[in-house]
């Protein structure tokens, strides 16, 4: 087993942040973590890593029990850039996880290539924008080539070549046998990098197959709104208008070539077709609509 | 050791550290041409304070004389007395004078003898209970100052003004070790530890694959290297600065010290090196102990106030209570340690060594298995 958390609770002072948590991988794969703020994505992933104390269950990394400091050896956190020392350099950082990991010295060129930050692998981090920071936090977490990725907001400050080269290196991780868990409020860049999610609502994990939700959302452009309007409602086709302008409705709901069909019957000229895939997102409303911090 | 140099490197890349070692480089330079500066003045002073000495001789001088005129029978037991005591008291007005003018003269063999023959008259004076504003210490203490230079012959050097290198070197000493140390190296590892748990940066620490307790024994290490490094640069700078701009000196010079009410006299290398060990000592408790506190507040301010309270705490106790049988057993005797070496009553400068280390010892074993099961919650 890659991954098994089984039955992990967590309780800040009366409240249960974590009510009763099972997650088991068993091959490699990227797994998203979602939830709005303060749902214990961070917790979770804390305690999943020893960094916090829990209340129940038990977590096992690559079949050794997460209290093992020895697992580091495999397994990797990115967590927030407040764990950097400003006063070192890029390159001291990679150096102690070399040192500390017994990797080759060589190892640092080849990740600064990777992660493309040679240009300031010698500065210090005090002077870093935030997505030099992220930049070498990722460094930091895959020199060692793990077996487990843990990441936490790994997109926060990243501009977008920044995040599409972020992306496509965890699709290499992955397709290196590496398993991350990656939590994120970018679900746009969640749907490109995997179709498992797990959401987290109130303390406890909704894990799901985007595969079982993922759609296009069709946005027709017609010459006449009113009348479109008009042959959707008679034909009891699922619609809305989208900016007073298209026509909108979701493959899941009916056929594109259905309404199609039912336009052109009626005269109704279809000028443009857009579509979207609609997934993470989709799910996400649906799950979290009307909470606050959403 | 892989930890310890990453730690180092922390510590010493700092801003902090950086501004710290200017900051003290400054202060010693300046403390020296400080003594440059009031070369005169000083002079001025010691002359001042003879001048002092013979007026209180004269005003005595009058007194004794309105006595004896006025107030007493010639013949009586009393009377004798006071002629006695004026007696002395015009000896003594003949040598603070003698002394007022040799003040600024090379004549410093004499001026010592001078002295010696001073605080003679004095503690002869005193016995046939004349009153005079020198103490009986100050009397032994000069003596044995004096009696030792002449026997050594070394010139005499005003205390806490000199600009000969091992004087210059015992004023900065004194100076380091009475809180000066203590300072610093409660601003250097200030936030050592705790900051890590503050910002978080704990957090790569302990997602490393090493022994936690690693991280005690890395951040003590490099502490007291750091540690080191200050001193050296804080001893260092006094002898370099008073070599290229003061006087000639003596590293034999002597420094009084008292075993078991006797006077004995060490060199000033001995007690330089006798006040920096102790330091170094109480620094490595104060360390340990700091790093003990970390781990269980995990918050700086708080931190640093139980650790001073601890420390003022314990000096004050070992200062108010006397128990000279327990002093070997007292891990705060080194608060501060100049007055550990300069008296010894009942008890040795070295007595407490063994316990603070083994007590700063155990203080980092504790921390060492507490930071096994620290979190950051």
């Amino acid at each position: 087993m890659i991954v098994k958390v089984d039955g992990l609770k967590k309780k800040y002072k009366k409240d249960w942040v974590l009510k009763g948590i099972d997650i088991e991988v068993e091959e490699p794969q990227i797994i998203a973590l979602v939830g709005p703020n303060g749902s214990g994505k961070t917790t979770l992933m804390n305690c999943m890593t020893n960094l916090l104390t829990y209340d129940q269950g038990e977590v096992e990394l690559l079949g050794q029990k997460n209290t093992d400091t020895k697992i580091f050896k495999d397994v990797s956190y990115l967590q927030d850039n407040r764990i950097l020392y400003g006063t070192l350099t890029a390159y001291d950082h990679l150096k102690f996880i070399c040192d500390v990991q017994g990797l080759p010295k060589s190892k640092i060129e080849e990740v600064a290539k990777r992660v493309g930050m040679e240009s300031y692998l010698k500065k210090r981090v005090q002077n870093f924008s935030l997505g030099m920071k992220q930049h070498l936090l990722l460094a930091m977490v895959i020199i060692n080539d793990p077996k487990v990725l843990l990441m936490d907001e790994p997109l926060t400050g990243l501009d977008p070549t920044s995040a599409i080269d972020m992306r496509n290196i965890l699709l290499e991780l992955r397709e290196e046998g590496t398993t991350v868990i990656v939590s994120s409020h970018n679900l746009d860049e969640i749907d490109r990098l995997t179709n498992k999610i797990y959401f987290l609502k109130d303390g406890a994990l909704l894990k799901e197959s985007l595969e079982q939700f993922a759609t296009k959302e069709y946005y027709l452009t017609v010459d006449d709104l009113e009348k479109a309007k008009g042959v959707l409602e008679e034909a009891a086709v699922p619609f809305s208008i989208y900016n007073q302008e298209q026509v909108t409705f979701e493959e899941t709901d009916v056929e594109l070539q259905t309404v199609i069909d039912h336009l052109n019957k009626q005269g109704v000229a279809i000028l443009d077709i857009e579509n979207e895939r609609v997934g993470a997102e989709k799910r996400y409303r649906e799950l979290f609509e009307g909470d606050a911090s959403v | 050791m892989k930890l310890l140099v990453f730690e180092f490197k922390k510590m010493f890349f700092s801003k902090k550290f950086l501004v710290l070692l200017a900051f003290l480089v400054a202060l010693v330079v300046l403390l020296f041409f400080r003594n440059v500066i009031l070369e005169d003045y000083v002079l001025d002073e010691k002359q001042s304070n003879y001048s002092y000495l013979v007026e209180v001789s004269e005003m005595n001088n009058r007194t004794y004389t309105r006595q004896l005129e006025q107030d007493l029978e010639e013949g009586t037991e009393e009377y004798e007395e006071i002629e006695m005591r004026q007696e002395m008291n015009l000896d003594l007005l003949n040598t603070a004078d003698e002394l007022h003018s040799l003040v600024g003269t090379d004549e410093w063999q004499q001026q010592l003898n001078v002295e010696i023959s001073f605080m003679e008259q004095v503690r002869e004076y005193r016995m046939a209970e004349g009153e005079y504003p020198i103490s009986e210490e100050e009397i032994r203490h000069t003596i044995a100052l004096n009696q030792q230079l002449l026997a050594q012959g070394i010139p005499k050097e005003i205390e806490n003004y000199s600009q000969a290198p091992p004087n210059f070197l015992l004023q900065v000493v004194n100076l380091w070790v009475t809180l000066g140390a203590l300072v610093v190296v409660l601003l250097l590892i200030g936030d050592l530890m705790t900051n890590e748990f503050e910002s978080r940066s704990i957090n790569l620490l302990f997602t490393q694959p090493f022994n936690r307790a690693h991280i005690i024994v890395s951040k003590f290490v490099s502490s007291l290297i750091v540690y080191l490094i200050v001193s050296v640069v804080v001893l260092l700078t006094p002898l370099g600065v008073s070599y290229l701009f003061g006087t000639e000196g003596d590293f034999q010079y002597p420094v009084i010290i008292e075993v078991d009410g006797v006077l004995r006299a060490l060199t000033a290398v001995d007690y330089a090196v006798q006040a920096v060990g102790l330091m170094s000592v109480m620094v490595v408790f104060m360390i340990s102990l700091y790093l003990f506190y970390s781990l269980i507040f995990k918050q700086t301010i708080l931190t640093l106030f139980v650790l001073l309270g601890t420390l003022l705490l314990g000096y004050v106790l070992t200062a108010a209570i006397s128990m000279d049988a327990l002093a070997w057993f007292n891990p705060f005797k080194y608060v501060l340690p100049e007055q550990v070496i300069l008296t010894q009553e009942n008890e040795r400068w070295y007595d407490a060594i063994p316990v603070t280390l083994i007590v700063s010892g155990v203080l980092l074993f504790i921390a060492s298995r507490k930071i096994k099961t620290s979190k950051v919650d």
